[in-house]
């Protein structure tokens, strides 16, 4: 019976084969008459790393009724093989007790066969409990020592260990549950996993076990479906194939434990979706390469892990993760990665992900590169490099042309310098040109330490000093001052679509803070424009970048041209200077949503005040006239001369509340006349829809006001 | 065409220089005194223009819910003004409030969020997939029964609908005058949302457990 005994060793131990003269395989005695086993050597004798002991071992005959039908069947003897007490120390694993029993056993030398046996043992590992209890078929040749076992699951998974003397031992392992290979690990996976399903196929050589490398073969997990208990993590019908190797490693000093190390290559993902947090994979559409390596302590610990994932053509990443700590979380790493085409990295990966956070339409073209490392259990320092970065974002008005640059960021300081340049870049709609800047990114806070200058059409946008601080909390600190160096309105409104203006924007950001999603500018934005001055105040942002984005300020101006005004817009000339206020001033979705606004003419010495024929006809038609003057014999007059002109216009819900210098006959005056002839244009009309109000002071006529 | 009602900012002091020199005895004492309108937000008139806006984008299923929406209250009271002897002088100054529910900013997103739940929410919300938070924002709750990508779908779409709302409730603010009032308003919709559910969909109880209506 002595190859039970063998069989049991190899039960127990798997990989250490009990070869003839191998350190720690123990011998077994000879059988008695009655079929008793005397104890087997414990390893205690063997001092040298036992690779399994067991206390006791008894093969003996068992009597079992077969049952058949109605009859009983005769009682057919059966040979059972108890043990109690087995130990793989090299693994951790115990095996208080456990039975094989073979019944129908026939032959017994020299080939022995077992077809419909059945093995329960329980089996103890450093983190669990288990209890074996499968059908088991086993043959052994003792002259040849060919044996082999197979293990059968309920559900049609089946394990197959086959060894032929003097070579590798095979094992094949066909759809075999993975909840129940889990299960042999003593994972409780109800504690953290929802749903898990899957099957393990393997072909794998196993080698003795102070061989090179102890196991080797291919494996694959098919129809994985996996759902932690949150739900935020989910794998569904995931198919995974790789080479392994595992290899015994070192001692552990000062114990006779060993360490392991598994290795996994030439991995795929091939089939399947995941959804891990925020982000979701479909494999099916591209499988990712990845391959690991862990080290494992004789209980089973990881210790340190390494491995890659990657898309052939589109990126690679590389980690390494060192002193993991029970919840597997690292002491010290590093992310090491290279994205070869971030147009493909965006559609396979970063799409979904982004879409969440409102981004959905944000596409990127280029390349770039870079590094991450964590260090006693914290970020430490990230090293990025991009070349020739393409982004658009249309919803957000966001895009760069050829961005490249350099990022270092260090958890202290000092830190290497950071730049960017690129060749075209669009903020908030505002283009940017060719330009560059560097900063230092250390910590939580970013300091650009020269003047930045952002060349904006044939002007620029100058920081002067900018300092931002507490970049991961919901209430960033910025301290900015900054100035815009003359740019010609003439660019700026052909760039918006709006009628061509003269003139130049330049104007001093004295500073800014944000509030939430609110971007406020502190003083007085100074513009000078139409030969006046323009200050914006409380300009505020709002959303920038969000739903439906707000730009927010008050104006006052004082001493605009008008004739540089009406010239810009084709209103009919009108001379003189205004001045007014546009308080309250809310664009919102880029437009105007909301104003208080109010203008009037400013006498000056030397300036006269004419209207043109057209401009009458203009400001007539704000009131409701059409053709007030072409049509009367004022049309004989090509320019009248004004005392006065004033408008108002309180925007709400997209209609004007229209307003003129003063209350006048049941209506609003607009235009006090002076000289002769003089002309008074009142309106009547109260509310005035807003895109309408704009169409007639630019374009159209319309009737319905009274001309004095 | 109406115009949007000006409300008394918070605070303004309303100066009454009292009767003329016959009640002078009685007018010096009023005459020093500054009568503080304390603008107090229009719950109810917001809870009505919530409940149309609500219905405007989910539809109108009747539900007693809706008819037990508690009216706002006023915080100056209501037996104050009658019994304080200076309103027998100065009329009260009454805030009409008329809670504005339309800007381009606020129709446009409303006309997404309605498309929005046209085309996803309402499946989701009939299915048990999402709920009406106590915060007057949509959440998840349960997405066992959908595949990966629905799932992803429904983060996505649910993330648009939160900022969305967010940006609504400010809006709203915003385009009643009264930026500060974002956070009363939030709460208006939240029982808005909650009174309009149609039946069988899931909302918070503002002690945090979810029902089902």
């Amino acid at each position: 019976m002595q190859w039970l005994a063998r069989l049991l060793c190899l039960m127990l131990s798997l990989g250490g084969l009990p070869e003839a003269g191998h350190a720690g395989a123990p011998s077994v005695g000879a059988i008695d008459e009655n079929n008793t086993v005397p104890e087997i050597l414990a390893s205690s004798e063997k001092p040298a790393s036992p690779v399994w002991s067991v206390d006791s071992v008894r093969l003996g005959p068992s009597v079992s009724a077969a049952t058949s039908g109605k009859h009983t069947a005769i009682p057919q003897q059966s040979h059972v093989l108890q043990w109690s007490g087995a130990r793989w120390p090299s693994w951790g694993l115990f095996s208080p007790r456990g039975m094989i029993d073979c019944a129908g056993n026939q032959q017994v030398f020299p080939e022995m066969s077992c077809p419909n046996g059945h093995i329960q043992a329980e089996l103890i590992t450093a983190h669990s409990q288990v209890t074996l209890d499968y059908p088991v078929a086993a043959f052994y040749n003792a002259i040849t020592g060919r044996w082999r076992v197979t293990l059968n699951h309920s559900d049609g998974g089946q394990w197959r260990l086959e060894y032929a003397h003097n070579s590798a031992a095979e094992a094949r392992v066909n759809d075999w549950p993975v909840p129940e290979l889990l299960r042999w690990f003593g994972m409780d996976t109800a504690s953290f996993v929802d749903v898990l399903t899957g099957f393990l196929n393997a072909h794998w050589q196993v080698m003795p076990v102070d061989s090179k490398s102890w196991l080797r073969g291919d494996f694959s997990l098919r129809k994985i479906n996996w759902e932690s208990a949150q739900g935020d993590w989910v794998l569904a019908d995931v198919d995974i194939s790789a080479a392994s190797v595992v290899a015994p490693g070192h001692h552990v000093s000062g114990t006779k434990d060993k360490k392991w190390r598994i290795r996994f290559t030439h991995g795929q993902i091939t089939a399947g979706e995941a959804l891990l947090g925020d982000f979701y994979f479909d494999w099916q559409q591209q499988p990712l390469d990845w391959s690991l390596e862990v080290w494992l302590t004789a209980t089973g610990h990881v210790e340190k892990m390494q491995g890659s994932v990657g898309v052939d053509g589109v990126f690679i990443l590389d980690f390494h993760a060192v002193n993991l700590n029970k919840k597997g979380k690292p002491k010290n790493g590093f992310i090491r990665f290279q994205v070869d085409s971030l147009e493909r990295l965006n559609t396979l990966y970063l799409k979904d992900f982004l879409a969440l956070k409102g981004w959905a339409d944000a596409r990127f073209f280029g390349k770039m590169h870079g590094e991450l490392h964590w260090r006693d259990n914290q970020w430490h320092k990230a090293d990025i490099s991009l070349s020739d970065v393409d982004m658009t974002v249309k919803t957000k008005k966001l895009a760069t042309k050829a961005l490249s640059g350099e990022l270092h960021w260090r958890a202290f300081k000092p830190v290497p310098p950071s730049w960017l340049h690129w060749r075209q870049m669009m903020l908030a709609g505002l283009p940017v040109q060719a330009a560059g800047l560097g900063f230092f990114f250390a910590g939580d806070s970013l300091r650009f330490p020269d003047r930045t200058t952002l060349p904006v059409f044939d002007g620029a946008l100058v920081i002067d000093h900018l300092f931002m601080s507490r970049l991961f909390s919901a209430a960033i600190d910025v301290d900015f001052s900054g100035r815009i160096e003359p740019i010609s309105l003439a660019l700026i409104t052909a760039k918006m679509g709006w009628p061509v203006m003269q003139g130049t924007l330049s104007g001093i950001i004295p500073g800014m803070h944000k509030k939430g999603e609110q971007i406020a500018f502190d003083g007085t934005i100074d513009i000078s424009v139409f030969g006046g001055q323009l200050k914006v105040s409380h300009l505020s942002m709002e959303r920038l970048f969000g739903v439906a984005p707000v730009i927010a300020a008050d104006i006052a101006f004082d001493k605009l041209n008008l004739q540089n005004i009406t010239t810009t817009f084709d209103f009919g000339e009108i001379t003189g200077l205004v001045a007014g206020t546009v308080n309250g001033l809310r664009i919102t979705n880029w437009k105007t949503d909301r104003m208080d606004a109010e203008i009037h003419s400013v006498k000056s010495p030397g300036v006269k005040q004419t209207l043109s024929q057209k401009a009458l006809d203009r400001i007539s038609s704000l009131g409701g006239v059409q053709g007030a003057i072409s049509r009367s014999f004022l049309r004989f007059f090509k320019r009248f001369r004004y005392h006065r002109l004033g408008l108002r216009c309180r925007l709400r819900q997209e209609v004007c509340e229209m307003g003129g210098i003063r209350p006048f006959k049941g209506g609003y005056l607009l235009v006090e006349g002076g000289g002769l002839p003089r002309v008074n244009i009142i309106g009547y009309q109260r509310f005035i829809d807003w895109e309408e109000f704009l169409d007639r002071l630019l374009n159209r006529d319309y009737t319905d006001a009274q001309v004095e | 065409m109406s115009t949007a009602t000006q409300l008394y900012s918070p605070g303004a002091t309303v100066k009454r220089s009292g009767f003329r020199w016959l009640l002078l005895g009685l007018a010096a004492a009023l005459i020093s005194a500054c009568v503080t309108i304390n603008v107090y937000f229009p719950a109810a008139e917001a809870a009505s223009a919530a409940g149309k806006l609500v219905e405007e984008i989910i539809g109108d299923e009747e539900s007693d819910a809706s008819k037990h929406t508690p009216a706002g209250e006023n915080p100056q009271g209501a037996l104050w003004p009658r019994l304080n002897p200076l309103n027998w002088l100065i009329p009260v100054a009454h805030a009409r409030a008329n809670i504005d529910i339309s800007s381009p900013a606020i129709n446009e997103i409303k006309q997404r969020m309605k498309q929005r739940y046209e085309q996803y929410l309402k499946k989701w919300l009939d299915a048990g997939v999402i709920g009406f938070n106590n915060q007057g924002f949509v959440e998840i709750l349960d997405m066992s029964k959908l595949g990966l990508k629905d799932r992803q779908r429904v983060k996505k779409v649910v993330a648009d609908e939160n900022r969305d709302r967010k940006a609504l409730y400010r809006e709203l603010a915003v385009a009643n005058g009264h930026p500060e009032w974002e956070e009363e308003i939030r709460q208006v919709f939240v029982k808005q949302w909650i009174a309009k559910a149609h039946t069988g969909w899931h909302y918070q109880k503002p002690d945090g457990s979810w029902a089902v209506k």
